[in-house]
């Protein structure tokens, strides 16, 4: 796939339009699905249930022509249940390794803080290495591969709140939520005029491109320009995150790169070659939000992450902002 | 004769000067053949000869058709058919009298009718015929309609009115009572029909009602002997106009015409009729009443005699009938009802002031604010520029140096400035900083009209968001933004094609702005236009104006100008040194007279013509005088004035036997009276001598000031502008609904801005979200653990019992203490201290009521504070 600036911006539009067909009212977390993808990171959905996280996974591999599995996470859940396992097989004689569900393209661990930290411990190699260790063997996962996780912020009850390294394998956490009511109107006139979740194909939704491209189209993002001051500004973001009053425990250098490369893929979505602060200023919430660890004194202010986030973007001179 | 001529030599011949006015194309009357006069302006045709040197084109003008029924420039409507009846006051020889010989001329007698004013009561004594005039304009332009009751005794023609509106009929309808009307003969008067009993002069018109409804019937009296028919005509739509076509007949014809009650229902209408004796055409000169006059009594005969001496000798008898008492009483309540009216409209004055007081102060605080923030915006800029040029390093001079950094242009607003500077980079090969500066001048423009706030942290995507209200520039800059961010943050250079676009663009931008600017400041300017509204000069150069007056007046070094502000402000005026009342000027108020005579007291001058006159002075109108019109001070209205018995008087000017201009002296000034406003047009200037003695009345003193129905319009601040168009109101509701809007729908004026966070809280609210985070976390064994070391140690301390002696000795004390049984409290202290070996992660479910019972301990205690 020979990728130029506009074909690219022009592919990832039909993408949108894809999804956005079936997926109403929900196109920040498109974006931030594809840009997550793009940036062949893994994405952390918070929000309840009923807002079509499932059929967001099912509608991007349809059109992304990639394969999919969901994994429903309990508590009972075992990490064997997710990676596979080698199984005796008498015919052979021998074990053989039966695949779990992770081997996917597009996998979505739906509620993923209902299983025990042993068995979301078992997405950690998944998603930082690509690859699945069983009985001492290493396979890998096919290509690309991304993870949506869920995860409820009402619940408490039997939940397992994901642990900080788990949390920083995600490059983006995104929030969502309820669609507004003319938005939910659309979507009663689509149920009502015939669209069944569960069957894509009567719903017209198309092949855009195939996983090649997918891959193609990470790697195209490796050229777009990230300039000196960019990358100033990044660091910037980041490092403040670490002196913030409200913060315990700020960004790591891995939120750096997530930074950079997610504000490469919102770039060339929008059909440029270079980065620009908004890129950036866009995405950093997404990116930090569930990185930073606030200090039980901001908690019981009711600070939250979003908040500490924008006051550093607040404050952080823009580069080239002529004020 | 020496001193004429040399006084016309230093100031100048007025004839000539008003030739030379109306030279003057503006004066379209005299140059148009074709100019539309209006009806009004049509009653000096009469006059107008074959041709006319100072103004040659009216007498074509003079002979084009005239429109029905149009609003005079003057501002009363006029009916058509004016010239009828005044061909039988043709010239009569009257001489002018001038000098100040006492005495005057006597009035004619003939047909003397009170001329009213809106305000019924105005100027009608008793004993004398109601008869009015009416015609006026009303404030709401409206036109009364006729009242006079006409026919009484001695058959006085009592002009009917016409005026329009509900111009009456039933003139004819009072000509029972009268009686005795002595009538003398030979004087033109209505005496004619004197000594008829009553059944005389029954007369009637028919009236108009705006030149709509007029029957045009022939109002006729079943005379007795001497019972004059009269014709009204039909035609006594014109308030002023005298009009009526026909409006003769000879007395004792008797017409049998039947009464004119076919007109309107309210107006009682007379016409003239009846004129024998003079047997002359009586002239319809129907002036009409308002309309709430309705037909008014005439309850008096009045004949007048003109004595030798010149006095005014009229007999006022007072003979009223029945129906004259009716009427009496009527115009009695409407009377009354007038002065409700009036003291309604007093309260309502009074209102308006208060509220215009209120709003004059809203007004001026707001523009103090205003400034105030203009000042301290440019002290701002003032300060920031100062300190830029203090710290601002040069520009690069070598065209490849990289581009400044934004710091060197931190705090930097003049966006001119700046784009000088870009265009000079750019021409001088450094296209990075060209970019810079056309990008900083581009942002600190959009700062400066408030459309963005300038913020270091603000990225260009901020400020498009920014720019969502105004989606033009928003696209503008859009397109800036992006032709310049690939030089910013990419990998392209700039060049001179990126920054001849950029700058072309941010240009544009620019000039949209100083368009607004413009558009601001023409605002402003007229807001402050209202300051010079005091030199407007109304109705203009038409025929019916005032310029050319104006202008003749300051040839000869009379100030004069068309007074706008209210006659209150006289009583502090002391530049003012005359004043006119023309016949357009609204009828003052007791209030305002009071405040015009003490004025004319201090030594001024008020001159009368045609207005209303003041309830104290001797004078009062004649109408239909059957006098020639001066052969050299012409104009159209067959009015006089009449003077009271013994009054003294200087006479300025008669018309034939009728009094035509006089004055009377009051404290150091002197009032002047002239029967008829238009001396004081444009239209006088164009017949001579009209001129001189336009400026002879008006003396040699200035600053003059013509009052004409525009008066307390113009105001010198704008508060009093907006008050006196009776706007304010409207604009403070339409304000108050601006505010309920914005209220309402919670839109921002300005930019919006993130509330303040909340930097403390309750303490309560602190302990609420520690018992959440425990509670989350389930952690209420660690909580009980903490709150129960707390409570024995509280215990200890107020016991005051040794920490060393164990949790009997407490039990005991907190038991003698409180009252409560040792048992319990032991078990309760004992778990409480057993807490603290236990497991803290493994929560029971008596972990509360512990709590609960340590919590009733300490408050038993009294040591929970």
């Amino acid at each position: 796939m020979n990728l130029t600036p506009e074909s690219f911006a022009t592919t990832l539009q039909q993408i949108r339009q894809q999804v956005g067909r079936i997926l109403l009212g929900q196109d920040e977390t498109i974006d931030g699905v594809l840009i997550g993808i793009l940036a062949r990171g893994h994405v952390l959905i918070e929000g309840v249930p009923g807002l079509g996280k499932t059929l967001l996974v099912r509608a991007l591999s349809r059109v992304l022509g990639c394969s999919q599995k969901r994994i429903q996470f309990t508590p009972d859940l075992m990490p064997s249940d997710v990676t596979g396992g080698n199984v005796f097989d008498q015919r052979q004689g021998a074990f053989v390794f039966h695949p779990g569900p992770i081997f996917a393209q597009l996998v979505l661990a739906d509620e993923i803080n209902r299983a025990p930290a042993k068995t979301q411990a078992s997405l950690l190699e998944a998603m930082a290495d690509r690859s699945v260790t069983s009985d001492g063997v290493t396979r890998a996962l096919p290509d690309p591969f991304f993870v949506i996780a869920t995860q409820n912020p009402v619940e408490s009850q039997g939940t397992y709140p994901l642990p900080e390294a788990q949390l920083d394998r995600f490059l983006l956490k995104l929030e969502i939520v309820h669609p507004t009511a003319a938005v939910e109107k659309s979507i009663l006139q689509a149920y009502v005029a015939g669209f069944d979740a569960s069957d894509l194909d009567a719903a017209g939704i198309r092949q855009i491109v195939g996983a090649a491209d997918v891959s193609a189209m990470q790697r195209y993002l490796l050229g777009v320009r990230v300039d000196e001051e960019i990358m100033n500004y990044i660091t910037e973001i980041v490092g403040r995150t670490r002196n913030h009053r409200s913060v315990f425990l700020g960004a790591s250098p891995r939120a750096s790169i997530a930074l950079l490369t997610t504000a490469r893929a919102q770039a060339a979505i929008e059909g440029r070659t270079f980065v620009v602060p908004d890129d950036v200023k866009a995405l950093a919430p997404a990116v930090l939000r569930h990185r930073l660890i606030l200090h039980p004194d901001a908690e019981f202010e009711g600070i939250t992450a979003d908040q500490c986030i924008d006051q550093i973007l607040g404050a952080v001179h823009v580069p080239k902002s002529a004020a | 004769m020496i001193t004429a001529t040399l006084l016309v030599l230093l100031m100048g011949n007025p004839e000539v000067d008003a030739e030379e006015i109306l030279r003057d194309k503006v004066y379209a009357f005299c140059h148009d053949p074709t100019y539309p006069l209006s009806p009004d302006e049509a009653m000096w045709c009469p006059h107008v000869g074959e041709t006319m040197p100072r103004c040659p084109a009216l007498p074509a003008a003079c002979a084009a058709p005239r429109a029905e029924m149009v609003e005079s420039r003057s501002g009363r409507f006029v009916g058509e058919g004016s010239s009828a009846g005044s061909d039988a006051n043709s010239d009569g020889g009257v001489t002018c009298i001038e000098g100040s010989s006492s005495g005057g001329a006597p009035t004619g007698g003939s047909k003397a009718s009170r001329r009213k004013r809106p305000c019924p009561c105005k100027g009608v004594r008793p004993g004398e015929g109601g008869g009015g005039l009416s015609g006026e304009r009303s404030p709401g332009g409206s036109i009364g309609g006729a009242s006079a009751g006409g026919g009484s005794a001695g058959g006085l023609p009592f002009g009917g009115s016409g005026g329009s509106g509900s111009a009456g009929a039933s003139g004819g309808s009072t000509g029972s009572a009268g009686a005795a009307g002595s009538g003398s003969a030979g004087s033109g008067s209505a005496g004619a029909m004197g000594g008829d009993s009553g059944s005389a002069g029954g007369t009637s018109a028919g009236g108009t009602s705006g030149g709509s409804t007029g029957s045009g019937s022939v109002g006729g009296t079943s005379g007795g002997s001497a019972g004059s028919g009269s014709a009204g005509s039909g035609s006594a739509g014109s308030g002023s106009a005298g009009s009526g076509s026909a409006g003769s007949s000879s007395a004792g014809s008797g017409s049998t015409s039947s009464p004119g009650e076919s007109a309107s229902e309210s107006g009682g209408t007379a016409t003239s009729g009846g004129t024998a004796g003079a047997g002359s055409a009586g002239v319809a000169d129907t002036h009409g009443a308002t309309e709430s006059a309705g037909g008014s009594a005439s309850e008096s005969g009045l004949s007048a005699t003109g004595g030798p001496s010149g006095h005014v000798t009229g007999d006022m008898s007072s003979e009223s009938g029945p129906k004259d008492d009716e009427k009496k009483a009527d115009e009695k309540t409407d009377d009354e009802e007038t002065d409700d009216e009036k003291t309604d409209d007093d309260e309502a004055d009074e209102e308006e002031s208060t509220f215009s007081g209120v709003a004059e102060v809203l007004f001026w605080v707001i523009i103090l604010l205003g400034a105030l923030i203009l000042a301290y915006a440019i002290l701002r800029n003032t300060r920031r520029e100062a300190g830029d040029n203090g710290d601002a390093p040069d520009a690069p001079k070598d065209p490849d140096a990289p581009a400044t950094t934004p710091a060197l242009l931190a705090g930097s607003r003049e966006t001119l400035t700046l784009l000088d500077r870009a265009v000079a980079a750019a021409n001088a090969g450094r296209y990075d900083e060209a970019v810079l500066l056309t990008h900083a001048a581009l942002l600190c423009d959009l700062d400066a009209r408030a459309l963005i706030r300038l913020d270091p942290a603000f990225t260009h995507g901020d400020y498009l968001r920014a720019l969502r209200p105004h989606p033009e520039i928003q696209r503008e800059v859009k397109q800036v933004l992006r032709e310049i961010e690939p030089v910013f943050f990419g990998a392209t250079r700039a060049d001179a094609p990126i920054v001849e676009s950029a700058l072309g663009r941010v240009k544009a931008l620019l000039q949209r702005t100083a368009a607004a600017a413009s558009a601001l400041l023409l605002a402003a300017l007229t807001v402050f236009a209202c300051q010079t509204y005091s030199d407007y000069k109304p109705f203009e150069p038409s025929p019916s104006g005032a310029q050319g007056i104006i202008e003749l007046a300051r040839r000869h070094d009379l100030w004069m100008r068309v007074r706008t502000d209210p006659y209150l402000d006289l009583a502090d005026d002391h530049r003012l040194r005359t004043l006119v009342l023309t016949t357009a000027a609204p009828t003052p108020t007791d209030e305002e007279w009071a405040v015009i005579l003490g004025w004319v007291e201090r030594g001024n001058l008020l001159i009368i013509a045609g207005a209303d006159l003041p309830p104290e002075t001797p004078f009062f109108w004649l109408t239909e005088v059957d006098a020639p019109i001066l052969p050299r001070m012409t104009t159209p209205e067959t009015i006089a004035i009449g003077v009271d018995e013994g009054a003294t008087y200087t006479t300025l000017a008669v018309r034939g036997d009728a009094l035509y201009a006089a004055q009377i002296d009051r404290g150091l000034g002197h009032i002047t009276v002239v029967a008829d406003g238009r001396l004081f047009t444009n239209m006088s200037l164009a017949f001579e001598d009209d001129p001189r003695r336009t400026l002879d009345l008006l003396g040699d003193d200035g600053p003059i000031e013509l009052v004409d129905a525009l008066i307390n319009i113009g105001a010198e601040r704008p508060a009093d502008a907006l008050a006196n168009l009776k706007v304010l109101p409207l604009i403070l509701h339409l304000l108050l609904g601006v505010l309920v809007f914005f209220l309402a729908r919670g839109v921002a004026f300005g930019l919006l801005r993130d509330p303040p966070a909340r930097s403390r809280r309750r303490f309560a609210d602190h302990l609420e979200a520690l018992g959440q985070v425990y509670a989350r976390a389930r952690a209420t064994r660690h909580a009980v653990r903490l709150y129960a070391a707390w409570a024995l140690d509280r215990l200890r301390e107020r016991t005051a019992v040794d920490r060393k002696a164990g949790i009997l000795p407490l039990a005991q004390a907190v038991a003698a203490r409180t009252g409560a049984r040792e048992e319990e409290i032991l078990e309760t202290l004992y778990e409480a201290a057993a807490l603290r070996s236990e497991d803290p992660d493994a929560p029971t479910p008596d972990d509360i009521p512990l709590m609960r019972r340590l919590a009733r301990l300490l408050d038993a205690f009294g040591a929970q504070r």
